[in-house]
């Protein structure tokens, strides 16, 4: 991954610790990192992008567009509807991972992850 | 790296400071039912972001409590908790040990105690167990913590992301065989068969990754004529050494977990047998030369690249301006207001050499210089606008307040806020925190009876505070009211005698006895309590507001309750003054207070009354008169007095000018001046800070010919006169006029 251009990666968390780790983690592994604040925002940072990113990471709790719904619209958009879309989060609840599946989710990391845990999942979508 | 981590702490404290306001307000809410499922999901949210932050951190305490908490908090939010009162109070428990221990991590507080945290995670723990089959948060004691859940700290160690070496030793290792057949879904999830291919080669050690054999099954492959791109038919068999230690099935099984419903998957092992390759499998050369796996629908690709262009930038553009919002750094905002201040004095200056006697007269020139000033207050007020806060975070800290004070006290006491929303220069919020603090302390201490006094007076057990804030003339008036018994202004006198603050024997109104209660070292409490004797009195807390450019009012009825009125600038910067001449010294007047700025005759209007001193009748209303000189005690000036003596007390025409002023309370007073110059923004500074407090002054300003003037402080001025004049000749004068 030397000269390569770097991979770049999605993150819609609305806690700012969180985007702040996952910025750092990531960067740190040598990705390009973008962010949006909530699945409202990550749409648009998302639809803006250029370029696009190849991957997405995505909390599931959060206000005004929570992980489901973002899942749900952005493989609504054509232009991503085969981009990996990693949700991370602290539910384990099958019913809710099962949910994330059917709307298109293609993994997910619980929380609290460490770096060699994301960095795994990224490359896991990315390779 | 530290550093980085470090300034992503601060993100983290500074988050915890937004969060834990946030989860109060929502318990707020689902105490007095008002509470909806968003209000939940947000009480859950606020405590969820901590605990996944504090894990970043390796903040081990706050982190295992905080996931007890959640877990009770998700019983709520899954509906199987319901909130009752005593569920509620002990999630506002564990909301104040959450700010706690978020303090200690900040090492902004004291350690908290083991035993509390325990005490707690045994209440929360009885509302999970209600919760039936929610996860039970495990042990009691210091770890209570799940075992699927183990905080990990973030460790950016070094990754190898080399790329594996192609040649490697032919193995004669026993093998693994893993077979799989993705569904169309895996690819419609974004995922890819590559990525799965990719993800075994990682699971060998470097000098393995050539001995990994893949071969393509292509039977499900129709004819080009029949093919739908969206369809999935092929599958691929993997042969791959099996790593040194076995366990390598978990590791297999880890690359299909997020596929096991989308892919069918087989793990076999299979002994020494070489290269069974079936007769319509294609063989992959190395993996990373694979294609792109299929299917890759055409129409992916095209509108790949629309994409990549600016995406409908009108309608995303207008989107993101509706919140669109970004942090400052306060003391950059401080700078900038200096900054205004400074740029009102310069423009201020500049006015005055333009207009200045002598000067050339140019109105082109006064016109443009009009609009800058325009421009001026407009910059100074969206300054204030950014500084500007809503008190809701002080006032909400203040549930936490009453919460323990009266529980410690023994009392049943809420809490009511109104008025969260006014907005207030950040400075003062910052610096309310502590009198308010103290002052509702006080009214649960003091103010609220006990629930056996309170029912024996006929009042419902559970006692009320009143927190409100409101904007009035120009300042902002905060009132903690409370429905408890009043000032005893028998004992409060008593004690006073006995400290020595008044002479026994004194006459005193109830006011005035009230009053007493902010004279320095008074306590009326007979045991000193934990609550309100903590060495910090009402005088404390009166200085503290008056170094706020405020003042504290108090009003009480016996057996009915206490009200304080706080009554604050909006900013501590700028204010809107009338410049007045007195005796030769240019003073200034807040604009806020003036009334009316009026001529009276001293023949007709002014009334001297027994006692001395003076009155003045404006529209039939008695007011006292102050002669400002005499006032503030201020010198005859020789050549000014020729001057006066036309305009002022004794002049020919007999005539005063005299400006009405009043304050929050509404008393007014008559300043006795010797002429008005000019209405104008001044900057305020401190004279206290540099100087000392001056009696009916409030503070300073540089004015812009570069002289200091003083800003009179109008309601201190209005109570000592009051005070000197009898109210009873008042209304006799009054009805005389009439």
């Amino acid at each position: 991954m030397t000269d390569e251009p770097k991979v770049r990666v999605l993150t819609v968390d609305d806690s700012r610790t969180m985007q702040g780790v996952l910025r750092k983690a990531l960067s740190e592994a040598g990705y390009d990192v973008i962010q949006g604040g909530d699945g409202v925002e990550g749409l648009e940072v998302l639809q803006q992008a250029d370029p696009m990113p190849q991957a997405i990471i995505t909390d599931i709790n959060m206000p005004r567009m929570d992980g489901f719904q973002f899942i749900e619209a952005v493989r609504k958009l054509e232009a991503f509807s085969s981009i990996p879309i990693i949700c991370l989060t602290t539910e384990t609840d099958e019913e809710k991972k099962n949910r994330a599946r059917s709307l298109g989710a293609t993994g997910w990391i619980a929380k609290p992850f460490n770096a060699e845990k994301l960095v795994w999942a990224i490359r896991r979508v990315t390779a | 790296m530290g550093d980085v981590m470090d300034d992503i702490l601060k993100i983290f404290f500074e988050e915890c400071d937004e969060l834990l306001p946030e989860l109060e307000s929502g318990l707020g809410e689902l105490s007095a039912e008002e509470s909806s499922q968003e209000t939940i999901n947000a009480i859950f949210r606020a405590v969820h972001s901590i605990k996944g932050g504090a894990a970043s951190f390796g903040l081990d305490r706050l982190v295992r409590f905080a996931h007890v908490y959640e877990s009770a908090l998700d019983g709520l939010r899954s509906g199987q908790v319901e909130p009752d009162p005593a569920i509620i109070k002990t999630f506002f428990l564990a909301m104040d040990l959450l700010s706690d221990l978020v303090a200690e991590a900040k090492q902004a507080g004291d350690e908290v105690d083991g035993g509390r945290i325990d005490e707690t995670v045994r209440k929360l723990e009885a509302i999970i167990g209600q919760g039936g089959d929610a996860p039970a948060a495990s042990d009691v004691g210091e770890t209570p913590v799940p075992e699927d859940f183990t905080p990990v700290t973030v460790d950016l160690g070094g990754f190898d992301f080399d790329e594996p070496a192609e040649e490697g030793g032919e193995s004669s290792r026993p093998k693994l065989v893993v077979t799989f057949r993705p569904q169309a879904e895996l690819y419609s999830r974004g995922d890819d068969a590559r990525n799965l291919l990719l993800g075994l080669k990682e699971l060998l050690p470097a000098e393995d990754a050539g001995a990994m054999d893949v071969t393509c099954n292509t039977q499900d492959l129709p004819v080009l004529s029949e093919l739908a791109p969206e369809e999935a038919c092929l599958g691929w068999t993997v042969r791959l050494p099996e790593p040194p230690g076995g366990t390598a099935e978990d590791d297999i099984q880890a690359v299909f977990d997020w596929v096991g419903d989308v892919c069918d998957f087989q793990i076999a092992r299979e002994e020494q047998t070489d290269d069974t390759v079936e007769a319509d499998a294609v063989e992959s050369p190395a993996v990373q030369e694979m294609a792109p796996a299929v299917p890759v629908p055409a129409e992916t690709v095209e509108s790949e690249a629309q994409a990549a262009a600016p995406a409908a930038p009108a309608k995303s553009g207008r989107k993101r301006e509706q919140n669109a919002s970004i942090r400052v750094d306060i003391g950059r905002i401080g700078m900038l207001m200096d900054m205004v201040g400074e740029m009102v004095i310069g423009q201020a200056s500049l006015e005055s050499a333009l207009t200045r006697e002598g000067a050339l007269y140019d109105p082109e020139l006064l016109k443009r210089l009009a609009v800058i000033k325009t421009l001026t207050r407009d910059i100074q007020e969206a300054v204030m606008a950014i500084r500007a806060q809503p008190v809701r975070n002080v006032f909400q800290r203040m549930q936490r307040v009453v919460r323990e004070a009266s529980s410690l006290a023994d009392k049943d006491v809420a809490l009511v806020l109104e008025g969260e929303e006014t907005e207030v220069d950040r400075t003062l919020i910052e610096n309310l925190t502590d009198p308010l603090t103290h002052m509702l302390r006080n009214a649960v201490d003091h103010g609220i009876e006990t629930p056996q006094a309170r029912l024996a007076a006929g009042k419902p057990a559970q006692g009320t505070i009143w927190l409100s804030a409101r904007h009035r003339s120009g300042r902002i008036l905060i009132e903690i009211r409370d429905d408890g018994g009043g000032i005893n202004t028998q004992r409060v006198l008593q004690t006073a005698i006995k400290r020595g603050i008044v002479p026994s024997g004194a006459s005193l109104g109830e006011n005035e006895i009230n009053e007493l209660i902010f004279a320095p070292g008074f306590s009326t409490a007979e045991t000193v309590s934990d609550l309100s004797g903590r060495g910090v009195g009402m005088d404390v807390v009166k200085q503290a507001i008056q170094n706020l450019g405020g003042r504290v009012n108090i009003k009480s009825t016996q057996g009915k309750g206490t009200l304080f009125t706080l009554s604050l600038p909006l900013t501590l910067a700028v204010l809107d003054g009338m410049l007045i001449e007195c005796r030769g010294s240019t003073m200034v007047v807040p604009v806020s207070s003036v009334v009316e700025l009026v001529t009276v005759q001293l023949k007709d209007d002014v009334y001297t009354i027994p006692d001395g001193s003076h009155v003045v009748s404006v529209r039939g209303r008695c007011i006292p008169l102050i002669y400002l000189g005499d006032e503030l005690t201020l010198p005859e000036v020789e050549s000014v007095q020729e001057e006066t003596h036309h305009m002022g007390r004794a002049g020919e025409e007999g005539q005063l000018i005299v400006l009405v002023v009043e304050n929050e309370a509404g008393a007014r007073a008559a300043l006795v001046v010797d002429g008005v110059r000019d209405q104008a923004q001044v900057v305020i500074k401190s004279i206290e800070k540099n100087y000392r407090q001056i009696k009916g002054v409030s503070a300073a300003t540089i004015l812009g010919d570069g002289s200091v003037s003083l800003i009179l402080d109008v309601s201190t001025l209005i109570v000592s006169a009051t005070k000197r004049v009898d109210t009873r000749a008042l209304e006799a004068i009054a009805e005389r006029a009439a």
